[in-house]
């Protein structure tokens, strides 16, 4: 193996272990896109903590997450699981939409100190 | 839907009518031969349509991280290229073959980049039947909307051309640029690949990021009502970086004479006299 390719797998070692390692202590948060509607629509997470949300497009058209409160966007595409991290957050409420559609494609995220579901 | 359409045209593609806005005035308009355009547009075209092709598979690479991967390296090479290409804006020399391929490559990757994701949106709202007119009323719209902008900023970078306010300009180019290799923060704290951390402020109530304002100071310097600290560094870096490059360049920057007409330089008349004297 030369230098180039040690560098190489190295590179995708990192790439692959990184987010590997850190998903294993992650708490899971499940959002799914149906009909141009996200539910549900108001999902409660934990403050002060990352959690990894995963998002389902159930239509049959892309569609665009995003939001501003959360600095996150992601591309949904048709019948496929989206996956994205979001917090430490402090407490409050943080708005999502879908970009193609705002006006349906709406939700909420809580974040609270306990009770988080 | 309409309203959506310009939103969408103005926050994917006014990034692209500053950057060519940037270029064109601040490159000698020699730099971009009819050649070197077309090749630019074709590269471009053939890169879009194989990145909204492929996008799909993309977004299932590694473990579902693949666009935000092959963005983060998109964003890098853009600032890269375009970091090296703008030596002309401080020093005023010609730029090299390989300064001149530089820009080219970070616009062709840059127009990919910001394209890919409008063609995404215009082909999912192809699928509602009655969209087609809306969508081109709203395509009409952005792009009135987007050429006057870049018409005002094409004036005033011109102005400060001609007043010779050349680190204006570039202090202009490297707000732009790391306002763009900033978005690289949020995309990797987004897979976790950098991990997140709580804003450091929240301006929310002078600019909101989803007001007109913020899309504009968004797409002009990276504006974030509620940056991290990762994102605030990786800023303050790169504008760190422009600042060494400036230093390292501008000691060779060619001297304009501002007064003449024909707007002729120092190097010119020393060299026209050294012509002159090696001929006599």
């Amino acid at each position: 193996m030369n230098k180039l390719q040690y560098i190489n797998s190295l590179l995708i070692l990192i790439v692959l272990w990184m987010p590997t390692y850190s998903w294993a202590k992650t708490k899971l948060f499940y959002l799914t896109l149906e009909n141009n509607v996200f539910t549900p629509s108001e999902l409660k997470i934990p403050a002060k903590e990352k959690v990894k949300l995963i998002i389902h497009n159930k239509d049959d058209k892309a569609e665009e997450f995003d939001s501003f409160d959360l600095n996150r966007e992601k591309m949904l595409f048709p019948h496929k699981k989206a996956v994205i991290f979001i917090g430490p957050l402090l407490p409050g409420k943080y708005e999502y939409f879908g970009e193609y559609n705002p006006n349906s494609a709406r939700g909420i995220i809580i974040v609270e100190v306990s009770n988080a579901n | 839907m309409l309203i959506n359409v310009v939103i969408l045209f103005i926050k994917d593609l006014l990034p692209i009518f500053i950057l060519l806005c940037l270029i064109s005035t601040n490159l000698p308009s020699d730099t971009m031969s009819l050649k070197r355009i077309l090749i630019t547009i074709s590269m471009s075209c053939l890169g879009v349509v194989t990145t909204f092709i492929m996008l799909p598979i993309i977004s299932e690479l590694f473990g579902g991280l693949g666009i935000e991967i092959l963005e983060s390296i998109e964003l890098i090479i853009i600032y890269c290229c375009l970091l090296f290409g703008s030596a002309y804006i401080v020093t005023q020399h010609q730029l090299t073959p390989l300064q001149v391929s530089l820009m080219m490559t970070g616009t062709i990757v840059f127009l990919i980049t910001n394209s890919t994701q409008f063609i995404v949106f215009i082909d999912s709202y192809m699928a509602y039947g009655d969209a087609i007119k809306n969508i081109i009323i709203g395509l009409i719209i952005g792009f009135g909307i987007c050429l006057s902008f870049s018409a005002l900023l094409y004036f005033v970078m011109n102005f400060l051309k001609a007043k010779a306010y050349y680190s204006l300009t570039y202090l202009i180019w490297a707000l732009f640029l790391t306002g763009n290799i900033s978005q690289l923060i949020n995309l990797l704290q987004q897979v976790d690949i950098v991990a997140g951390s709580e804003a450091i402020w929240d301006s929310t109530s002078i600019v909101k990021d989803s007001s007109e304002y913020g899309h504009l100071l968004k797409t002009l310097f990276g504006y974030e009502t509620s940056p991290s600290l990762e994102f605030v560094v990786l800023y303050v870096v790169s504008l760190i970086i422009f600042l060494i490059y400036f230093l390292k360049y501008s000691p060779n920057k060619r001297q304009y004479v501002i007064d003449s007409p024909t707007n002729r330089t120092i190097d010119n008349t020393t060299n026209s006299a050294k012509e002159n004297a090696d001929v006599l």
